[in-house]
């Protein structure tokens, strides 16, 4: 009986629970007890989100979202890893790169929008900078950690078959680096997805930060809604995908699974 | 972080020391070579600022020195600092109480956790920014909206966090503890919470950079004072040499609040992996 009851809670019970309990309560809440002006409920939001999706105005929100943190994510990750890589291999770099390196990561990255737009105004380049800057100082020490990660006796064993330093680098340091600088980018997409929301919040005229900060203006709660919860959506997007691709591409270093 | 959804288990972060060759590579550079190297960032700068790029664009260190010495005699950035530390403080100590209560208890009883986690692991991966303009809609421009944000993001943070510290109280524990007659309440006092205390603390410090992130994101949106508003009223007036200061004050602010946290934190967590262990 009891063994019944567990299998029925965890095949659709527990799914739908999850969903639908704290979606009818604050539908509830918003009708009875707050106000709905403030506080739409969720009905209403849902409502919005549908008219906007058929306008088509939410998705070249989220396009032009997806593309700014897309563009900067690769583009800063690739300087990252590569000087992540670099450092970890010379010394002088590594002395080099340190100091900048700690004031950089001390620095919120959501400080550095209004730089960011002292120096190149409004337009893309200031967004792209950003999150260029930032995926690259953020995968900068994870790539070092990878590196640093890697076991002695792998290197001392490829040397003594008589491996080149280029070989080791390749064959041994890279792959055992590999799930480090996998989580490290794992970590800065998120990052990039934050800042991003920020800097269209802040000086904008696209994307979906500007979508909830437009709202503000005109009081639009329930288009606020629509877009704060959008994106949620696209924050467990982005990781869902992300461990998918890892667990599709590179079974060999997929991210281990979380119980819970 | 933003999107990482599950509290990592505090054991997680810490990696092995001994046999690796990378490691001790790297740990051998030299102070004297790392000052150097940041002496070399300073003039780099300087030449920057000097050749380059106009100062509107660039000021040299000296000038943002001077720009910062200027405004600690004349009060205004100390009074900013205090503004900022004061939002995050408060709402952090109220968001972590809060969380730390919910999540106790949430994570004693199973079948709620499972419900409640999905929305909050949902709504934790949404930027708190994005919160900022519903939040001064909710209460204004003045304090409490820049509270809320904070309390908000730190409970948040700290209910999933010490929620799984009591979930992944080891069950052999609380059996040990009630073969040996210990009640309800014992085994919640004596085994469950201590057992919880190392996901709470790295809740703790996770929740405490992000309170920061959190305030620095309202004060840039809608605020009157705090270093956010010092960043951003120079960006309206095209001070550079002030935005620079307030952005390094922030590093200087935020690194010096996650050291001491980071080394009250494993203080603690020493104790108790002893304690627990």
């Amino acid at each position: 009986m009891d063994l019944l009851d567990a299998a029925r809670w965890h095949r659709w019970l527990r799914p739908v629970g999850a969903v639908l309990l704290p979606l009818a309560s604050w539908e509830l809440a918003s009708r009875a007890v707050l106000n709905t002006a403030l506080i739409p409920p969720p009905t209403v939001v849902a409502l919005a989100a549908s008219q906007m999706l058929q306008s088509g105005e939410l998705f070249i929100h989220i396009g032009i979202s997806l593309r700014r943190i897309f563009v900067g994510f690769a583009l800063g990750s690739a300087i990252g890893i590569a000087v992540g890589m670099l450092s970890a291999w010379s010394r002088l770099v590594q002395d080099l790169v340190r100091p900048l390196l700690a004031v950089c990561s001390a620095v919120p990255p959501i400080a550095l929008i209004p730089l960011a737009m002292a120096w190149f105004g409004i337009d893309e380049t200031a967004r792209l900078f950003l999150i260029t800057y930032l995926a690259a100082v953020l995968m900068v020490p994870s790539t070092v950690s990878g590196v640093r990660n890697v076991a002695a006796i792998r290197i001392r064993a490829a040397r003594s078959l008589g491996a080149r330093p280029s070989q080791i680098y390749l064959r041994v340091v890279l792959p055992d680096a590999f799930p480090f600088i996998l989580t490290g980018l794992r970590v800065t997409l998120g990052f990039c997805f934050m800042v991003v929301v920020a800097a269209e919040m802040i000086g904008a005229n696209s994307g979906v930060g500007y979508l909830i900060m437009q709202s503000r203006y005109y009081a639009m709660t329930t288009k606020m809604f629509v877009g704060i919860l959008l994106l949620g959506l696209m924050g467990v997007g982005f990781d869902a995908l992300f461990r998918r691709l890892v667990a599709a591409g590179l079974p060999r270093f997929a991210v281990e699974k979380r119980t819970g | 972080m933003a999107t990482d959804l599950s509290p990592a288990r505090p054991s997680e972060g810490l990696q092995p020391a001994t046999g690796r060759v990378a490691a001790r590579r790297l740990s051998l550079t030299s102070p004297v070579r790392q000052s150097a190297s940041a002496l070399l960032l300073l003039f780099l700068w300087h030449g920057l600022s000097r050749f380059v790029f106009e100062p509107s664009i660039l000021p040299s260190p000296a000038t943002v020195l001077g720009r910062a010495v200027d405004l600690t005699l004349s009060g205004d950035l100390p009074r900013h600092m205090a503004t900022s530390l004061s939002r995050i403080l408060v709402g952090y100590g109220i968001g972590a109480i809060l969380g730390i209560a919910v999540g106790s208890v949430i994570g004693r009883f199973r079948r709620v956790e499972e419900l409640l986690t999905p929305s909050l692991g949902f709504v934790r991966s949404i930027p708190p920014i994005a919160f900022v303009p519903f939040s001064i809609i909710l209460f204004g421009i003045g304090e409490a909206s820049k509270y809320a944000v904070v309390v908000y993001l730190v409970f948040i943070v700290l209910t999933l966090h010490a929620a799984a510290g009591v979930r992944e109280t080891p069950r052999i524990r609380i059996r040990a503890a009630q073969a040996l007659g210990a009640s309800g309440t014992v085994v919640l006092l004596k085994v469950v919470l201590p057992s919880a205390v190392p996901f709470i603390l790295n809740g703790l410090r996770v929740g405490l950079s992000l309170s920061f992130m959190a305030v620095v994101s309202a004060e840039l949106i809608g605020a009157r004072s705090g270093l956010g508003y010092l960043i951003m009223d120079s960006q309206t007036m095209f001070e550079t040499d002030k935005m620079l200061v307030g952005i390094l004050c922030l590093g200087i602010l935020g690194a010096l609040m996650d050291r001491g946290a980071s080394q009250l934190i494993n203080r603690l967590l020493g104790r108790f992996a002893v304690q627990t262990g």
